[in-house]
């Protein structure tokens, strides 16, 4: 494994298909980190970091695991996450490194695209800063061909057989944007269609918690939603042309609220940036990340789309 | 001849209530059956569950609508103290019961009719205990079904289960036309503001601080802003967002202007955007070292925002304990 890797941001995926493939590769990983005496964050799910705990046993102290469950349940929650990780240990001088499975088997379609959004993002984040290598295992066997072609492009070395190669697929700036101008797919039937201008948004708040309680929410879930929905309509109005229009709608057990308007950014980490407590405004996407189960954001010159995905049976 | 109601609780929305009405923020659909003087059904009607009828003392004999949760400010903090959120998730639930149960009433309805109008009386029992069997497992199922939302309003299935059975037969036993006096003592086993879901009135809700209602600093169709005494400060009542965050600014800057501790009483809010708690956060950080902004009744929902949002916990900036959901 090339030490040479960790000159700037390394973001290498490993294909895996099976366990034994998965333990071989993340534990050589853990382990020369810590030979190496690096900080290590493993991000992965519980059943894995059960097998890694029981592979590396007194080991398993010196590192750090978080379920990614709790952490990335949303996946624009995750650079935030590895964002403080970075923080908490770029000033010291010493290598450190990281692993990070946001895709499992479990996730829906929508989830699974902006996890492949995350991934591609992962570049955009740290590619600036300090050097630290993050491994992002890729379950080859459960996953369909297209995610793990996927990988190969957001990801610039990927390993496989115990071998890193460079990605000929990976391409650096245009990747990282393109999921951003995708279109999302057309919702199925839409409930409801409200035009909002900046007169008030009390009509606005109003219909989306009718419609959550409806779709059989518990109100902690429902005064989320309204909060952040009411966020993102507010930056329609103060950004995005005065005016904007929701659309809520039900998929399965995920209720949807889309805020369109015609503004247009250019910033792919606006809504996971940690804001400052003192900066001005600039809050409503960190926080409807923080308070929905999944925020999709696309921009185009056309204008720009928020959706806000609520789960029925979200754990919290 | 003075044209002033006496009558604070009064209902003063149209009724019947148009389809779709929203005028009054507390408003709970339900409907029921009318009848005839024969017992003939009318037809469902609409009505709502805070609506019922109030004793006109000045008049004897005379009646006026009147609403369970008492005025404009007492049905205001009702709504406060339940949460917005509850009395939704309240009017979605009752919306499907009354939705899933319309068959079951109306053929009730006939049984009933029936029960009280033949000398034969006893022989339609066994009919109408079938009936209210079949009526009570539709029950059960939906309890069942929805245990998380009715948990989350403050109407466990169990005791709810219980009071809907001695309500169905007690209805069925009423030979009057009206419905049956609800005995409140059942009701007892809920949560004293919940109660209210189920058409009970409400206790008068002791604020954390005296408001001033007939002084407002501002007042727009959503927000009112108060001053309040014992302890001194404001009190929001209604909504704060980008519509009149400006005006809540306003008062507190003016607020400052006393000595001592400045005491905001949010136990009245119903909704707070990001924008209006930067405005707190920046109240509380434009006082003297040593004087705080304390909040009183801070809505669940709004805390954990602030956390979110990194601006709690703040040197001048108090939450006090207790009230507020």
């Amino acid at each position: 494994m090339g030490t040479a890797l960790a000159e700037r941001f390394s973001h290498e995926a490993l294909l895996y298909s099976d366990m034994d493939e998965y333990l071989d590769g993340t534990l050589a990983f853990i382990r020369e980190g810590l030979v190496a005496s690096e900080p290590v964050l493993v991000v992965v799910g519980a059943p894995k970091i059960a097998a890694l705990k029981a592979r590396l046993g007194p080991e398993a102290g010196r590192v750090q695991f978080k379920n990614m469950a709790d952490v990335g349940a949303n996946p624009a929650r995750i650079i935030p996450a590895w964002h403080e990780f970075v923080e908490s240990h770029a000033g010291s001088g010493r290598p450190f490194r990281g692993i990070g499975e946001p895709i499992y088997p479990e996730r829906s379609a929508a989830e699974l695209i902006e996890c492949q959004r995350h991934e591609a993002l992962l570049n955009v984040a740290f590619d600036e800063g300090p050097a630290w290598r993050l491994l992002c295992p890729y379950n080859t066997t459960a996953l369909p061909p297209d995610v793990v072609e996927e990988a190969h492009r957001s990801h610039p070395h990927v390993a496989h057989d115990h071998a890193y190669i460079a990605s000929g697929l990976y391409a650096e700036e245009a990747i990282a944007r393109a999921p951003f101008n995708t279109p999302l797919p057309e919702p199925p039937a839409v409930r409801v269609t409200l035009a909002f201008t900046g007169m008030g948004l009390r009509p606005l708040r109003r219909l989306v918690s009718t419609e959550a309680a409806r779709a059989g929410f518990t109100s902690g879930p429902i005064a989320d939603l309204v909060l952040a929905v009411d966020e993102v309509a507010a930056n329609s109005i103060e950004h995005g042309g005065g005016a904007g229009t929701l659309r809520i709608w039900r998929d399965g057990g995920v209720l949807v609220c889309e805020v369109a308007d015609l503004g247009h950014f250019d910033d792919p980490l606006a809504d996971r940036r940690r804001p400052a407590p003192t900066q001005a405004g600039g809050r409503g996407l960190w926080l409807a990340n923080q308070l929905c189960d999944l925020v999709q954001l696309r921009s185009f010159k056309s204008g720009t789309t928020v959706r806000l995905h609520m789960r029925r049976d979200r754990k919290r | 001849m003075a044209l002033i109601d006496q009558h604070a609780d009064r209902c003063v929305y149209p009724r019947p209530f148009p389809d779709g009405f929203d005028a009054c923020p507390a408003f709970q659909a339900t409907s029921f059956i009318a009848a005839d003087s024969r017992n003939k059904p009318l037809g469902t009607w609409r009505t709502c569950r805070h609506l019922g009828t109030g004793n006109d003392l000045e008049n004897r004999g005379r009646f006026y609508p009147r609403c369970a949760l008492g005025d404009e400010q007492q049905r205001l903090q009702w709504l406060a103290q339940v949460s917005p959120a509850k009395l939704d998730v309240v009017r979605a639930l009752q919306d499907e019961f009354d939705q899933l149960s319309r068959p079951h009433r109306e053929r009730l309805f006939d049984a009933r009719a029936r029960l009280h109008s033949g000398p034969a009386a006893a022989a339609r029992e066994p009919e109408l205990e079938e009936l209210i069997n079949g009526f009570l497992s539709t029950i059960d199922r939906f309890l069942e079904q929805n245990d998380e939302r009715f948990r989350d309003v403050g109407l466990p299935a169990e005791p709810l289960r219980q009071l809907i059975k001695e309500w169905v037969w007690a209805w069925v036993r009423t030979p009057e036309l009206a419905t049956p006096r609800l005995d409140e003592k059942p009701l007892e086993v809920f949560d004293r503001p919940a109660r209210a879901f189920l058409g009970a009135p409400i206790e008068p809700v002791v604020s954390v601080a005296r408001r001033l209602w007939d002084r407002p600093l501002y007042s727009d169709t959503i927000l009112q802003i108060l001053p309040t005494v014992d302890p001194p400060g404001l009190a929001l009542v209604g909504d704060v967002d980008r519509s009149n965050v400006a005006a809540v600014a306003q008062a507190l800057a003016r607020a400052r202007g006393h000595a001592g501790d400045v005491h905001l009483d949010l136990s009245g809010l119903l909704f707070c955007d990001l924008g209006g708690l930067q405005v707190i956060v920046r109240a509380s950080q434009g006082l003297d070292a040593g004087r705080r902004l304390v909040l009183h009744g801070i809505p669940r929902q709004l805390g954990r925002a602030l956390e979110i949002v990194d601006w709690a916990p703040l040197p001048n900036l108090a939450i006090a304990e207790g009230v507020g959901e």
